[in-house]
This record gives structure tokens, C-alpha cells and sequence, in this order.
């Protein structure tokens, strides 16, 4: 598994969906909805012989929007759904078999928070994605 | 004198590597035991009988229709093949056991949360031959 494709591939997915910017990367500065994939929160090596399969949590943070609007509640609410057009867990998963860097992919969960960039408060949720592939690729 | 590594085992079923797909692989032997004590002995004293064994594999399920584990496996359920096991790798000088084996239980287990694995257990039949490997 190369992390940085792995990366860019999920940011490519997440792309897909109407109206939230994406980046495969840390940014300076965010402007909502916005998802950043700041990388894995943990990588297992080995967890077959010879190098067959790796393991990682991948996180992905979506910026929602201003805390104040009500608008963000539904558009955060739209990322979490378990399905839908924006369903960060559907539109994640149902490209199963499709990925090129890893194998397959499953959104564990997600949790919420109040983020602070730039002094402004943003609605803020972090996706846990499990992710495996081939350990020697 | 050195430690190994699990995750450098390579088993061979049927001369398919399954290593890619395995998290976990035992080799057990368990010759039978004759209990030939007699009167005037104070502790028991046994002979050694036939031979016995098993190599139970387990590991992740792969959708390869071709090489993966279950399109491998199922196939060889209750048929007698060869296994090869590399308890240290593939390489020059490292160990080799080879036996038949009676394929036996295939099963997969698909939890919730997680990803589908699978076991099967490997009935060792006849003579077991160890070997050093000669190349890699």
C-alpha cells in the first residue's frame, strides 16, 4: 500500500460529491464544506505472511460550516448519513472493487467537534475509515 | 541461534502459496503412546506409536476467483495433497516440511465489523519429510 496514493484516491472519491472541496493533504486555511484527509491514524503492518496485507485507520475531516447557520446542520448531517448522495459512507464504500491503491475500504464511524481555524468556529467531523491492501504494493 | 518471524511463514497447498492470505498457521505432531508399565515400576513408561499431525491455517478471505484461498481450498476439501511448510521462509538453508495432507473443515467466518476469514484444518497423513531448502 502507498499511503499518499491511498490519499488521493479516497480525496478523488470524496470529490465526487456536489459542492465540497476536497484535499488529499493538510491545508492552511479551510473554506466550509471542505474535507481534508490529514492521513492515517494508525498503520498495521503484516497482518498476513509475506507481506500480503496492510491495515490503517484513515481519517477524514469534513468542515461543515459556521456553528451559528443552520445550514450546516444539514450539510454535516448529509456527509454522516449511512446513505445518500452525499453520504460520505456510501459514496465511499460502493466504490469497493474499484479502488486501485488498496483493496477495500469501510467507514467504522465518525465523530463530531467544534473546530477553530482562523478564529472562525466551524462544525466539524472526523470519519474513521478502515483500510486494507496489499502490504507489498 | 536466532529468533523468526512469524510473518515470514510460507505454506504451500497443492503448490498454491497461501502465505499472502494467512494470519496464523500451526504445525503440530502427535506421535500415539503405548503405556507398557509393569509390575515393580514406580512411574509409567510408554513407547512411541504412529505418527499423527495437523496444520490448521487460517487467514483473510480474497475475492480472487482464480488463486485466492477459497477458490483454492474448496476445491481440495476431503482430497489427500501435499503441504509445504516454510517455518522460516523461502531461502537457501532455511527448513522445509513436506507431508500429505487430508484437506478438512473449510469454514469462513463474516462478522459485522469486519472482514470476512476463514480456517481450515489439514489432516497430516503418512510420512513427514524435512528438508533443507537448497535455493530460494
Amino acid at each position: 500500500v502507498n499511503l499518499a496514493e491511498v490519499m488521493t484516491e479516497v480525496a478523488q472519491r470524496l470529490d465526487t460529491i456536489p459542492g465540497l472541496r476536497v484535499s488529499d493533504h493538510w491545508v492552511s486555511d479551510v473554506v466550509p464544506p471542505h474535507a481534508v484527509i490529514p492521513g492515517p491514524e494508525d498503520y498495521d503492518y503484516d497482518a498476513t505472511y509475506g507481506r500480503g496485507v496492510d491495515r490503517m485507520t484513515l481519517l477524514v475531516i469534513v468542515f461543515a460550516g459556521r456553528m451559528a447557520e443552520k445550514a450546516t446542520r444539514g450539510v454535516l448531517g448529509g456527509y454522516a448519513d449511512g446513505s445518500g448522495d452525499a453520504s460520505f459512507k456510501q459514496v465511499l464504500e460502493t466504490n469497493n472493487g474499484s479502488w486501485s491503491a488498496f483493496d477495500s475500504l469501510r467507514v467504522t464511524g465518525v465523530e463530531f467537534g467544534v473546530a477553530t481555524v482562523a478564529n472562525q468556529d466551524y462544525w466539524a467531523a472526523t470519519f474513521r475509515l478502515d483500510v486494507v491492501g496489499e502490504g507489498a504494493t | 541461534m536466532a529468533k523468526s518471524h512469524g510473518k515470514d511463514t510460507v505454506v504451500l497447498l497443492n503448490s498454491n502459496d497461501l502465505s499472502q492470505w494467512l494470519n496464523d498457521s500451526s504445525w503440530t505432531r502427535t506421535p500415539d503412546s503405548h503405556d507398557v508399565t509393569t509390575y515393580g515400576n514406580d512411574n509409567h513408561v510408554f513407547d512411541g506409536g504412529l505418527g499423527n499431525g495437523t496444520t490448521p491455517l487460517a487467514g483473510i478471505y480474497d475475492t480472487s476467483t482464480t488463486s485466492g484461498p477459497a477458490a483454492v481450498i474448496q476445491p481440495l476439501v476431503g482430497t489427500v495433497v501435499p503441504l509445504v511448510y516454510r517455518p522460516e521462509g523461502t531461502g537457501a538453508g532455511k527448513p522445509e516440511r513436506s507431508v500429505n495432507v487430508l484437506v478438512g473443515e473449510y469454514q469462513e467466518t463474516h462478522p459485522v465489523a469486519d472482514y470476512v476469514m476463514w480456517t481450515v484444518n489439514l489432516q497430516h497423513s503418512g510420512d513427514v519429510t524435512l528438508s533443507t531448502q537448497t535455493s530460494s
